[in-house]
């Protein structure tokens, strides 16, 4: 266990600890600021409609941290996977008696490290957000809902890590993101049907029908299965070749 | 000498092009051996499919005799490389580099200062990759190589970029290595100068296919003679009455070409008719009027007594 706490330091070092760590601060900001413009520039309609309470204003703060997170994924992957492409290592790391599955687990475990710390830092900008626009806070209503986030939003970067296993060039597998962006913005034009079986659409769904318990328990096993096929994909897949 | 590592028959293409064509080798156990082309023959690509960076169309390697169909952990535990002047991870230092590899392979971490000290980076061992010359990166790639002490370094050009004192250093280091230690050394290079003061074997390639495989001296013996005697005319007569090419060098000195029988015979003649002989020497080929001769051609199986 020590050794893999060594190997995700040790990747996070390789890439970067400053450079990750203000990554995370940045998206976790940029989540905040949208957010916070959007409500306060629709604050009478919020108020108006009655709208002003923890669940609505949650699901607000999380439209926008779905689409910082598209952005942030796609570099995350970046860093962790084609970087070793780009910068030529997989020749130092495949010729060395390494087991691949413990390394695909580490860069598997830093992508999660990451993950988890911009979900933190989101839930404090929520909940600032909330303090802010003084809704009252249900503080564990509030955390169930940041943990249903984080469970579904995880289609996101798991839906990345596709476009750099298809795609050798790490630039354009991040520029590739654009095609998520596009899919949230489209999905008004989407049957509801057919929506509710995109996956990556499950973050957005779950918004719907988020009291429904049952509802949100599929949608949150769901998204976790999804990201375990690719997990599982990427593992199977020699996607870090030389060739 | 048993071969550790032999190539039978690979080939392979990129798209359209055939970068390696048919190409068998054997690389003696315990030998420093030089692998020779000219830029694009193909050597970096036969050293990638070598230790399975990427796969052969066609064909087998052997390690030890034993066929290789993927390069699994055990094998490198053996084979040390150093491929494709090969990059870090520059936000890491020199030390925090190797160690990387050190952990996540299990390796005891006192083998990286060993490995600094030996490529003499130890004194940069703290300083970020980043940061690192040309030189000092092929000093550490060298040292990636070298961790574990492994009985095969492969070695893709490992002494470019390196200035005059480092390639000295790097070549008694390789010679040292392999003399005194047992090494084996797969060493790829288009500095013909520096394969022919270090290399036992010799492999030639040029557009993926073999021209010469085999020990460093045959290649450089040639059947021409250099004689400088003090009866120069007497000697020319001697030879072309002989049926002999000559060729009139400086200092009286007379090149001609004869197989080790003739030679023997003028020899006896020049004795005989008290011919004052200041030297008689076979004249020894450089490897670069070696590589230049045999790669000039278009097609080099036509060479005859070549492969």
């Amino acid at each position: 266990m020590s050794n893999y706490v060594y190997l995700v330091k040790g990747e996070f070092q390789k890439i970067g600890s400053f450079k990750l760590m203000l990554l995370i601060i940045i998206s976790a900001l940029a989540t905040f600021g949208l957010s916070l413009a959007f409500i306060l520039y629709k604050k009478e309609y919020i108020i108006s409609e009655g709208l002003m309470s923890m669940q609505p204003i949650i699901s607000i703060t999380a439209y926008f941290a779905t689409f910082v997170l598209v952005i942030f994924s796609s570099i995350t992957w970046y860093y962790i996977i084609s970087f070793e492409n780009k910068n030529g290592t997989w020749s130092i790391l495949l010729t060395k008696p390494i087991s691949k599955n413990k390394l695909l687990l580490t860069k598997h475990a830093l992508n999660l490290v990451l993950y988890i710390g911009f979900n933190i830092l989101y839930t404090l900008a929520a909940f600032v957000i909330l303090k802010i626009m003084n809704v009252e806070l249900d503080v564990s209503e509030f955390l169930k809902l940041q943990i249903i986030f984080s469970l579904v939003a995880i289609t996101i970067p798991y839906s990345q890590l596709l476009f750099h296993l298809m795609v050798k060039n790490g630039l354009l597998a991040v520029s590739l993101s654009i095609l998520i962006l596009f899919l949230f913005l489209m999905k008004d034009n989407i049957p509801d049907i057919i929506a509710v079986f995109i996956p990556l659409l499950s973050v957005d769904n779950v918004w719907v029908d988020i009291t429904n318990v049952g509802v949100t328990t599929l949608y949150c096993i769901g998204s976790v299965l999804y990201g375990l096929v690719i997990f599982l994909i990427s593992i199977k897949n020699n996607y870090y070749t030389y060739e | 000498m048993e071969s550790i590592i032999t190539l039978s028959n690979v080939s392979k293409s990129f798209e359209l092009q055939q970068v390696v064509k048919d190409l068998s080798l054997n690389i003696p156990e315990g030998s420093l051996y030089g692998f020779l082309g000219p830029n694009g023959a193909g050597k970096t690509t036969t050293m990638r499919v070598l230790i399975g960076l990427i796969a052969a169309d066609k064909g087998e390697i052997f390690f030890k005799g034993k066929n290789i169909k993927d390069w699994n952990k055990s094998l490198f535990n053996h084979v040390g490389c150093f491929i494709d002047s090969p990059s870090y991870y520059p936000n890491l230092t020199a030390y925090e580099n190797l160690a990387y590899i050190q952990k996540i392979t299990n390796k005891p971490l006192s083998e990286v200062n060993r490995v600094l000290k030996i490529t003499g980076i130890y004194n940069a061992k703290d300083k970020k990759v980043k940061n690192f010359s040309m030189g000092m990166k092929q000093r550490l790639g060298l040292a990636f190589a070298m961790l574990n002490d492994p009985d095969i370094l492969i070695l893709d050009e490992p002494t470019n970029g390196l200035d005059p004192e480092g390639i000295h250093e790097i070549r008694n280091f390789l010679i040292k290595l392999c003399k005194d230690e047992g090494k084996t050394i797969f060493v790829s290079s288009h500095n013909l100068a520096e394969i022919e003061m270090m290399a036992d074997y010799i492999a030639l390639i040029n557009q993926g296919e073999l021209i010469y495989d085999g020990k460093l001296e045959d290649v450089l013996i040639s059947e021409e003679y250099i004689v400088k005697a003090k009866q120069t005319e007497e000697v020319i007569q001697m030879l072309t009455s002989r049926g002999l090419e000559i060729t009139r060098l400086k200092e009286e000195k007379i090149s001609f070409k004869a197989d080790q029988n003739r030679m023997a015979v003028i020899n006896k003649q020049m004795v005989e008719k008290n011919i004052d002989v200041y030297e008689l020497t076979p004249r020894k080929r450089t490897l670069e009027e070696m590589f230049l001769d045999l790669t000039k051609k278009d097609n080099p199986r036509e060479r005859s007594g070549i492969v």
